[in-house]
């Protein structure tokens, strides 16, 4: 195991010192990611803005969208990310076993080709929180799937047969992959999951051809692991300083920080900058690991070819509520207090949504996008700091002793499901969490493999309301909610913003809804077969405008069993009924697509 | 007089109708069948079960709004997720109530039709 690791650090050292090739692969892809036709990457293009020009279906006609067709994926569990369109063909994936689908587009959605990697079943416990992936990226003729296995794979596009693979990550350590990984120039990034295993996160880029390690960044650690440079590299506009991943940890609890990579990354092509956020420290018990923690819950600028950090902010120092910082770094270009700004717009887990100058990383705003935010009164605007109150803190309030009526939970007043952003109205749409939590940190003591986790939880409602979630329009500029809509459940399904003065999104009832960009008022909604955790995607096709959302969560809830399986049906016994049942109810994840 | 009576009845009746459309014949027929093809693959794919089936489900929309059963449907979706975020639905006193509302609802329709 250890052996395995080193030589991954060995590896990573050497080959750091090389330097890359032109990239080629990218500039056909920034071509195909300007097409609104197609759907080439994740989020639609690399600023991450999920915002389509399309505009055939738009507010005026949206109400008589119509389901054009529907494909099952066979696989329960829950169905995050959405499809590729690449010129005529559409990519599927689903959650573990991980299979990927090769639609033709041009041909009743036949099956052009399958894949299904063989992965050891043991990853399946070391996955904290579903067996979800959030999809693949195209680049250079080839699909690229990060398996929950931390296997990246890249296939041939056109045949489905494999080019190259590599292992990033060993799940024996607790390290699993869920999130897409991201083709920027000539290189295939990939994170890490694990927080709740005492992972050490890092951000791995391959070269696209090989497969080779080309770098790799952790959040913590050396300088020479974490890539930065102690007096170019700055926080807020400081210098960081020598080893600034070490000396906020006590002794080598850097070793098992956490501080994973699982979220959506973007990248400036013209500041050669790739931006993400890291996750929680580990544990998630605050009194067992004295300091910042850093750069656990902090927003990386790194360059994409050597991996050399520009600029760094930590949004939650010394995390106490596991407000892990991974979700979606937004690249726009908008004015910020009279100002045009290349902004960078991120909602934490924390409740605060950040603009930030991304050339340099000067904090510009900091504002909570959910009212229910109680943890922290505000963001410090000098030293970037939230101004955490003793009564939520759980910290403050000690190990064995539990801190009630946190706002939010653990699970963010936003995760990791994409906001859109909307050029034509300037404004940000974001899915959000209106939940609370009492939180009663614990001590552990860690196990290579074993959950590492020291703290329980109890989540609810925010007080006073009936809903656990809502979806609102955010001005990153003045720091406020434009307008919000009330959800009786979590939104965590990523957005859609299109030039039809459209937002889409779905719903944990299933529904895929169509509201006024300006207004947000209603304008359609449509229940799909199961709860919706994937993010909304739109192409065009033959002329013709499609919407495309995956759903699937968990199962099929099981209303309708009614009396049970205890009688006779139809003379196959209990046993045939479960068979009925099992044909009735496995039909696992559905895409459903949309047009007029 | 006369004018203020007929306004208590049309208050009246108005209300009845609100109180009647929360709650009866909201469920879209997509939705009823749904149930059907379930409850008949769980018990029996026969005319019988398809007469019981529709009653249970028909005795459901009776007593509570298409958003309450979607909202249990949800809950129990989200209860046979994995992982910290089906917590909520599992643990929470909003979702449980939701569920045990729903299933004194169920087990009645179930009592009448089966």
């Amino acid at each position: 195991m250890k052996s395995t690791k080193s030589a991954v650090l060995l590896l990573a050292g050497m080959v750091t010192t090389l330097t890359s090739s032109l990239a080629t692969a990218n500039q056909e892809l920034e071509r195909m990611s300007s097409d609104p036709k197609q759907w080439v990457m994740p989020a639609g293009d690399y600023s991450n803005q999920r915002y389509s020009k399309l505009k055939q279906i738009n507010s005026r006609n949206v109400n008589e969208l119509k389901v054009a067709w529907s494909f099952s994926t066979g696989v329960l569990r829950g169905h995050e990310g959405g499809p590729l369109i690449i010129g005529d063909v559409m990519y599927i994936h689903t959650p573990f076993p991980n299979k990927i689908f090769a639609l033709d587009l041009n041909d009743d959605q036949r099956i052009i080709w399958s894949y299904e990697p063989k992965q050891d079943p043991s990853t399946i416990p070391v996955m904290c929180c579903d067996t979800v992936n959030r999809g693949l990226s195209y680049g250079d003729g080839k699909i690229f799937m990060y398996q929950a296995d931390t296997t990246l794979i890249a296939l041939h596009a056109n045949t489905g047969k494999k080019a190259w693979s590599v292992a990033n990550g060993d799940i024996a350590l607790g390290e699993t992959g869920t999130a897409a990984p991201h083709v920027i120039k000539d290189k295939v990034l990939v994170g890490i999951s694990g927080g709740e295993f005492g992972v050490r996160g890092s951000m791995t880029a391959y070269d696209i051809k090989t497969g080779k390690l080309a770098w790799r960044g952790y959040s913590m650690g050396p300088d020479s692991d974490i890539l930065v440079d102690p007096k170019r590299t700055t926080h807020l506009g400081k210098a960081v300083g020598k080893n600034s991943g070490l000396n906020t940890w006590k002794g080598d609890q850097w070793k098992i920080g956490g501080g994973t990579v699982w979220g959506w990354y973007s990248y400036d092509p013209d500041l050669n900058l790739v931006y993400y956020g890291t996750g929680n420290p580990s544990t998630w018990n605050p009194t067992q690991r004295p300091g910042d923690n850093r750069w656990s819950m902090t927003i990386f600028a790194r360059d994409v070819d050597t991996g050399m950090a520009k600029w760094v902010y930590q949004m939650t120092p010394h995390d106490e509520w596991d407000f892990d910082g991974i979700n979606e770094m937004i690249l726009a270009d908008i004015k910020v207090k009279g100002k045009k700004r290349p902004a960078l717009v991120h909602f934490d887990r924390n409740g605060f949504g950040y603009t930030l100058d991304r050339k340099t990383g000067e904090l510009l705003v900091a504002e909570k996008f959910d009212p229910a935010v109680n943890w922290a009164t505000h963001v410090d605007m000098k030293t970037g700091r939230p101004q955490v109150v003793d009564r939520y803190s759980t910290e403050f309030n000690g190990e064995d002793v539990s801190s009630t009526g946190i706002c939010p939970a653990a699970l963010g007043s936003k995760d990791q499901q994409p906001a859109a952003f909307s050029p034509k109205t300037g404004l940000f749409y974001v899915p959000t969490n209106h939940v609370c939590m009492d939180y009663e940190p614990f001590r552990v003591s860690y196990t290579a493999g074993q959950p590492y986790v020291g703290a329980t939880l109890a989540m609810y409602p925010a007080p006073g309301g009936t809903h656990m979630g809502n979806f609102i329009a955010w001005d990153a500029d003045k720091g406020k909610i434009k307008w919000s809509i009330d959800e009786r459940f979590s939104v965590w399904s990523g957005a859609l913003a299109t030039a039809g003065d459209i937002v889409f999104y779905g719903t944990l009832e299933g529904y895929l809804k169509a509201v006024d960009a300006k207004t947000g008022k209603e304008l359609y909604r449509f229940k799909t077969p199961s709860g919706i955790i994937g993010n909304v995607t739109t192409y065009q096709h033959d002329g013709k405008q499609y919407i495309a959302v995956l759903s699937g969560i968990g199962g099929w809830a099981g209303i309708g069993m009614a009396a049970g399986l205890t009688e006779d049906s139809d003379g196959l016994g209990a046993v045939g009924g479960y068979r009925h049942l099992q044909e009735y109810t496995n039909l696992g994840g559905v895409l459903t697509v949309f047009s007029l | 007089m006369r004018k203020k009576i007929r306004n208590n009845i049309i208050t009246f009746t108005l209300l009845h109708l609100l109180l009647v459309s929360a709650y009866a014949n909201d469920f879209p027929t997509q939705s009823r069948a749904e149930f059907v093809f379930a409850c008949m693959a769980a018990n029996g794919q026969s005319q019988a079960y398809l007469a019981k089936c529709s009653c249970t489900i028909d005795e459901i929309a009776e007593q509570i709004s298409y958003a309450e059963y979607v909202d249990a449907e949800t809950v129990l979706r989200m209860r046979l997720m994995r992982g910290e975020r089906a917590a909520i639905f599992t643990e929470s006193a909003w979702s449980n109530e939701i569920i045990s509302n729903f299933n004194s609802i169920t087990s009645d329709a179930e009592l009448e039709c089966f």
